[in-house]
């Protein structure tokens, strides 16, 4: 470990959180990607977190982004450019995307309290070492 | 106005001659300058050299993120935060080493 480990520690956090928010935001910005039918809709990227110890430093890291698997909707809408035609088949349908907008919500406080609290702990642990710094000091 | 001429000086008595000093003998083996052991052990250097390092890097991010290419801000503040320590770990140790050679220095002998 380190010198100063523990800010490399809430850094790794705080990455971790940046890419969850990054994230978020791209499925925010898709809530209304409408798809054809006949293709796959846009999926909520849902990012997986994992813990590391390297024996010189801890923290956590982005293992993957998986796509929501929740089951998608079709849903009718006749007057929309990219609905099936009258002989396909499913005519009249989109599909919306896998993105439940509440969902989203919920996990952007998560995410911003999970960034803002690793940089809370960089900041305690700059006051300890400056502390450390000024024992003795007349 | 003719000058009369100044009489010479009379001759000065030959001056003893000047004893040689005598000549230093070679020092002996127990006066040779030894390898001291240094004030500063050499972990010191090797932390100093960690401190600048540190402030590289601090410097290196600070550019990158001036030309947006830092993707995670949060590693220039790190960085900076470290350089920061680093400095005023150096200082807080040589104010110290430096009290404790003045304390040396007011010895009375």
């Amino acid at each position: 470990m380190g010198m100063f480990s523990a800010l490399d520690t809430s850094a790794s956090g705080t990455k971790v959180s940046r890419i969850w928010l990054d994230a978020i935001s791209d499925n925010v910005a898709n809530v209304n990607t409408v798809r054809p039918f006949d293709e796959e809709p846009f999926r909520a990227r849902l990012v997986v977190a994992q813990s590391y110890d390297n024996g010189d430093s801890r923290g956590a890291a982005v293992s993957g982004i998986v796509a929501d698997d929740t089951p998608y909707e079709l849903v009718f809408e006749p007057d929309n450019p990219l609905a099936g035609d009258a002989n396909s088949a499913n005519p009249g349908y989109i599909k919306r995307p896998v993105v439940d907008l509440s969902v989203e919500m919920t996990n952007l406080l998560i995410a911003q309290r999970s960034y803002q609290a690793n940089l809370s702990v960089m900041d305690r642990m700059r006051d300890a070492y400056k502390a450390a710094l000024s024992i003795g000091v007349k | 106005m003719a000058v009369s001429a100044i009489a010479p000086v009379s001759g000065l008595g030959s001056l003893g001659a000047i004893s040689p000093i005598n000549s230093i003998g070679p020092l002996s083996p127990s006066a040779k300058a030894s390898p001291v052991n240094s004030v500063l052990p050499s972990s010191f250097s090797n932390a100093l050299r960690g401190v600048q390092d540190s402030i590289d890097t601090a410097s290196k991010l600070s550019q990158q993120l001036a030309t947006g290419e830092l993707t995670d801000i949060h590693e220039f503040s790190v960085a900076s935060s470290k350089a920061q320590l680093g400095v005023q770990l150096t200082v807080a140790m040589r104010n110290q080493l430096l009290s404790a050679f003045q304390e040396v220095m007011r010895t009375q002998l």
